[in-house]
């Protein structure tokens, strides 16, 4: 598999960094932020190649950090991970140049499709 | 001003129509209605009256009867005297008896009320009479009793109203007899009559103008109660709807708030697993994997319950329109317009004519604006003014504001001012669910809602609205 680099944010600190910790055990490089400001300092100095964007965050409104992540690294792609009321945010979001949103809970069997695609959507970029 | 009063009571008939039939038979109902209160109140008022004022005079007649008998009576005795005076000296100077003008003359009869008669025994007339009695009159003498020196009495006319008095006397030293005739009042039979008569039309009158009054207010009382009941049908539903907007909030919270750590268990019960399944064998693998499984599934369950608890908050749907926010905003003042008038609250409208349709969900809108008015409403408590604004931000987004002259919110206060169950009322009144749903609705319709002090007096809410709802699926 070649070689792939994930960020998971979300403000969910166990959520994130477990997952986090999963994808390695399946061979990703994958960090985690537990908001957008972390995600966007780790996004410059590092940026991964797909981001799971978790846009049910308090803080700072998730389409927002989407816009942010497109501005300043548009090759990046993002999995947007949405709750049940926030659908609209979702679809908003693919508007907003997301690859794709998936509902939580998420399986883990779906995610990894998820992140497939989207890194091979990087690499013909 | 003017116009907006008249597009508001427009807008009332509106209703009113729409709740009882059309405009043209609610106006007449109502033309009706004040045609026969004006007869009730004439039968009751202007009869008796009458009828008072009739009976006084009527009653001055009668008194007048006993006292013009009276006068008779000494009439009488003046002409009997002068008379006999002047018949004996007449007879003996041998003319024969007086010509009639002297008779009257002396009589003093000689006005069209009176006349006098000089008859015999028998009653047959010894002159003729001049005045209005008619030309022959046989006088019922057996009425004189032999030995009264004067009689005088009331007959009841055979024509007309009323008696003709009659007195008689004999004339000294002479054999005849004189009669004085006077036209009198009423006689008592008559007037008896005539006060049952008054009497009975003056009752059927007045209970015919009660009842009528009696039915018109009944009718009046039971719209009333009706449109009454309505209003407080619509707040009471509105209430409700708040109670269940605030569980749906509720439970969406609680579902919210419990995802979260139910995905921090899956996917630790998930890393568990991958890391038994990468290990060899060790004791109680199996047992683990299948412990593992089992947390999958009580995951699974909690996340079945967590969906149902959100499907029922969302069960109040979104249904998008295109709606007139002034209309949408009078609508909802003529909810509450009693409640103010009743505490002396003026209502001062300032909308924008110009403002756009926007796209967004009327009974959401309702509810929002019914409770910010219920708020400002609540903060006035008695004599103050509410002004309520519209107007247009900018292309996409319309803002409508609610400043009221109440007390205002010390800063500390406001911060939690759309908090659930924050109340600043006393306990009993107010649930503190009203802002924070409030708050909650304008968000669903990705719009936003301030709460701050006015420069002056009071507080201000402003409500900022999109103009077009975006993606229409709900959520």
């Amino acid at each position: 598999m070649v070689d792939t680099r994930i960020l998971i944010v979300d403000d969910e600190v166990e959520f994130a960094s477990t997952l986090a910790e999963r994808l390695e055990l399946r061979g990703y490089r994958a960090s985690s932020a537990n908001c957008a400001e972390t995600a966007l300092a780790l996004i410059l100095a590092s940026p991964p190649h797909v981001v799971i964007l978790d846009i049910q965050m308090p803080d700072l409104n998730g389409l927002e950090t989407l816009e942010t992540i497109k501005e300043i690294h548009p090759e990046i792609e993002v999995i947007l991970l949405t709750g049940y009321g926030s659908i609209n945010s979702g679809i908003q979001g693919i508007v907003q140049g997301a690859f794709d949103f998936l509902m939580k809970p998420v399986s883990m069997t779906t995610l990894l499709k998820k992140i497939k695609q989207a890194r091979q959507k990087t690499l013909e970029a | 001003m003017n116009d907006i009063r008249k597009r508001l009571a427009t807008l009332l008939l509106k209703k009113v129509d729409a709740a009882s039939g059309d405009s043209a038979t609610l106006q007449s109902r109502y033309k009706q209605f004040r045609v026969s209160l004006l007869v009730a109140i004439t039968l009751i008022a202007m009869l008796p009256a009458t009828a008072i004022s009739v009976f006084g005079y009527f009653q001055y007649l009668v008194r007048l009867e006993k006292q013009e008998l009276q006068h008779l009576s000494w009439h009488l005795e003046d002409s009997s005297a002068k008379l006999s005076a002047l018949v004996n000296s007449s007879l003996q100077s041998g003319n024969g008896l007086p010509d009639a003008v002297t008779l009257q003359q002396v009589a003093g009869t000689n006005n069209p009320q009176t006349d006098s008669f000089i008859v015999d025994v028998k009653g047959q007339l010894q002159d003729p009479s001049t005045s209005f009695a008619p030309k022959e009159i046989q006088f019922p003498m057996d009425l004189l009793i032999p030995g009264d020196e004067q009689k005088t009495f009331a007959e009841k006319k055979p024509w007309g109203v009323g008696v003709t008095l009659y007195g008689i006397t004999s004339l000294d030293h002479t054999p005849w007899f004189l009669i004085l005739v006077k036209d009198g009042p009423m006689d008592k039979g008559e007037w008896m009559n005539f006060q049952l008569t008054l009497l009975v039309i003056f009752i059927l009158c007045f209970s015919a103008g009660m009842f009528i009054i009696f039915q018109l207010v009944n009718i009046l009382t039971s719209r009333i109660r009706e449109s009454d009941a309505n209003r407080m049908g619509l707040l009471s539903d509105a209430e409700h709807s708040n109670k269940l907007v605030s569980i749906g909030r509720l439970a969406a919270g609680v579902a919210h708030e419990i995802n979260n750590p139910l995905a921090v268990i899956d996917q630790k019960a998930g890393l568990i697993e991958d890391l038994i399944d990468m290990s060899s064998e060790f004791p109680h693998k199996e047992k683990v994997d299948r412990s593992i499984v089992g947390i999958h599934d009580a995951v699974q369950r909690c996340k079945i319950i967590t969906l149902r608890l959100l499907n029922f908050a969302r069960k109040m749907d979104t249904r998008i329109e295109h709606i007139d926010l002034n209309d949408l905003l009078y609508e909802v003042i003529c909810f509450l317009e009693k409640e103010a008038i009743h505490h002396q609250i003026q209502l001062d409208l300032q909308f924008d004519r110009e403002l756009p349709q926007i796209e967004s969900d009327r009974g959401q809108l309702q509810q929002i604006f019914l409770n910010i008015l219920n708020n400002a409403i609540d903060a006035v408590v008695n004599d103050g003014v509410i002004t309520i604004c519209s107007s247009r931000v900018d292309e996409d987004r319309i803002m409508v504001s609610v400043k009221d002259t109440g007390s205002g919110m010390d800063p500390e206060t406001l911060k939690h001012i759309f908090d659930p169950f924050f109340t600043t009322k006393e306990t009993g009144k107010g649930t503190g669910l009203g802002l924070s749903i409030t708050y909650s609705l304008v968000k669903r319709l990705r719009g936003d809602i301030l709460a701050e002090n006015n420069d002056n007096k009071g507080m201000c809410f402003t409500v900022t609205l999109p103009v077009r709802s975006q993606v229409v699926i709900n959520g």
